[in-house]
């Protein structure tokens, strides 16, 4: 978090735009909550509460799926009993419901059993009758996989179930885009993809994808800050200074060995359980490596005064 | 009066606002205001007049000479007089447009006609990804205005589309169509799953790529509709307009959203 305060900072000094390393799926969830919201709840919530968890795609396989289904709901309502249900992916001890026309269509067809409409199939009665049933069901599932349409679809099933019963779902976003997107709000009052260049925040996930800036030849300067992930490829065709905290030394023009959070370092990183910031001890303490933000913010000092104005 | 002109001196070196560029404001404002206007979208603050030569008079026809894919919110909140830009634009051409024409004598970046709820765009080459769709945390795409690309669209053409007529002349990407509450939507061929999420409204398209299971056929009949819309769709593309049949085959969804929406085949 300090590390990304800190690029925040740089940032608003030299006029750069900011994205996260890793926002296809956190995207893909934000744009369908921006333009008709969500019904979400957190994977704590869910292991406590949840009477049935339906499971789409690939977060049949996912260590906060796995967190979620383990043991029993201390909360559960009295008198249900916890249905898993794997759609389009096996897991053990859970229903697999096949999807065999493509994860996105078969919730379509769900949502057509709900509502019991033509394009109904018999097959799919069974699951549709116990979402219905759920007292408090979640729907778990990775945005980056099923796309912008893919979320419009889960949560407009939240929508159709919400009619007469409590649903919910849960995204399964990278621990480190959740954390850019709360620091992003509380500091520009909106999500990353924000631009400083007219020195007030401008908010357009097209425009300020940095991939597409990079690619196009708007920008003329990378700074990464992913202490755990290097950059990709398509960083290479321009200047770039990279804080890692394991590199191997050529993965950009400038590469700075810096301390990874929770184990060279303390920190406060993102905890997908809970869904909230924690603070974490350092695993492996180590003092000969700086903290990413004490860099960033020498270069903001530097980037302030040759501009000729304070912080 | 001649119209007011925007010559191009240089490609732009950065991407451009040009949404103050609109009749509205121009009426109000002197030659040398004008070309104060800051166009410019980073640090650099650049103006009008460091990236364009200002000539003509008339504040209600705009000319741009020359065009870039870095010309961003071309005709943004129009509300009436004409532009024309002899080039391509970038993204939001006619975002929230009430009135007015745009015409492109080039190609089109994302979202043209977002939010568009009056007005008439014409792109005579291709446009990108969400022609007539909504943009970010918007309501809506088109929204009562009509847009008519003469080449090819992107994916999701026409997404979250409210009201209106979006023609295109050659082919869109994937998804057009998708999440359509309502607006009629006219290509000669469309990509796979048209339609998806859509509430209302009508698709009619030559040929199209794999539909979804919530879409059901309904038959073929004769269409009273279709010469109506033929006749609409005529006074803006006429080969679309002989593409239309009266007895089109007709299936209705996306029955995982409302399933009042349609896809016409007309091949």
């Amino acid at each position: 978090m300090e590390a990304l305060r800190a690029a925040f900072r740089l940032a608003q000094a030299s006029g750069a735009a900011l994205d996260g390393s890793d926002l296809d799926g956190a995207y893909s969830e934000l744009s369908v909550l921006a333009a008709s919201g969500a019904m979400a709840t957190t994977p704590a919530e869910a292991r406590a509460r949840a009477d049935l968890l339906l499971l789409v795609g690939r977060a049949t396989d996912h260590a906060v799926t796995d967190f979620t289904c383990a043991g029993t709901p201390p909360r559960q309502a009295a008198g249900t009993e916890r249905r898993v249900i794997a759609l389009g992916g096996i897991r053990a001890g859970a229903e697999a419901m096949p999807a065999p026309a493509g994860l996105v269509p078969t919730l379509g067809l769900l949502r057509a059993a709900l509502a019991s409409r033509p394009s109904a199939r018999p097959e799919h009665a069974d699951v549709a009758r116990a979402l219905k049933g759920a007292r408090f069901g979640v729907v778990l599932y990775d945005p980056a996989e099923l796309g912008e349409m893919g979320v419009d679809m889960v949560l407009g099933l939240m929508r159709d179930l919400n009619a007469t019963t409590r649903f919910s779902s849960c995204a399964l976003v990278e621990p480190a885009a959740r954390l850019v997107v709360a620091v992003s709000a509380w500091t520009l009052g909106q999500a990353p993809r924000s631009g400083l260049g007219r020195g007030v925040p401008e908010h357009d996930p097209w425009r300020f994808n940095a991939e597409r800036q990079v690619c196009s030849g708007e920008a003329d300067t990378l700074v990464w800050v992913h202490p755990s992930v290097p950059p990709p490829a398509w960083t290479r065709s321009l200047p770039a200074l990279a804080l890692l905290a394991d590199p191997r030394g050529d993965e950009a023009d400038i590469v700075v060995a810096v301390a990874a959070p929770g184990r060279d370092s303390a920190g406060t990183l993102w905890d997908a359980e809970r869904a909230t910031m924690t603070f974490r001890p350092a695993t492996a303490p180590r003092t000969d490596r700086p903290a990413a933000a004490v860099i960033l913010d020498a270069l903001t000092e530097r980037v302030t005064m040759e501009r000729g104005h304070p912080c | 009066m001649t119209a007011l002109t925007f010559t191009l001196k240089a490609p732009p070196p950065e991407r451009l606002d040009l949404s103050s560029l609109v009749p509205a404001r121009l009426q109000r404002l002197s030659r040398a205001e004008i070309e104060r206007l800051p166009v410019g979208t980073s640090r650099r603050a650049l103006k009008l007049a460091d990236l364009f030569a200002v000539s003509g008079a008339d504040p209600v026809e705009l000319r741009f000479e020359g065009g870039s894919e870095r010309f961003d919110q071309v005709g943004a909140h129009l509300a009436d007089g004409r532009i024309l830009v002899d080039g391509d634009v970038g993204q939001r051409c006619g975002l929230d447009m009430a009135g007015g024409d745009i015409e492109v004598r080039g190609d089109a970046g994302p979202f043209i006609g977002a939010g568009a709820t009056g007005g008439t765009l014409v792109v005579h080459g291709n446009a990108a990804e969400k022609a007539g769709g909504a943009v970010h945390g918007g309501r809506y795409g088109l929204a009562g205005a009509t847009l008519v690309i003469r080449g090819d669209a992107g994916p999701r053409a026409g997404d979250r589309m409210r009201r209106g007529l979006m023609l295109v002349g050659g082919a869109t990407g994937d998804h057009a169509g998708s999440r359509m509450i309502a607006g009629t939507l006219i290509a000669r061929s469309v990509g796979a799953e048209p339609g998806l999420g859509m509430r209302r409204g009508t698709i009619a398209v030559g040929t199209h790529g794999t539909l979804v299971p919530t879409f059901m056929p309904s038959g073929a009949g004769d269409l009273i509709f279709m010469r109506l819309l033929r006749r609409a769709v005529g006074k803006h593309h006429l080969d679309l307009a002989k593409m239309l049949p009266d007895d089109p085959f007709r299936f209705v969804g996306d029955q995982a959203a409302l399933g009042k929406g349609e896809i016409l085949v007309c091949g």
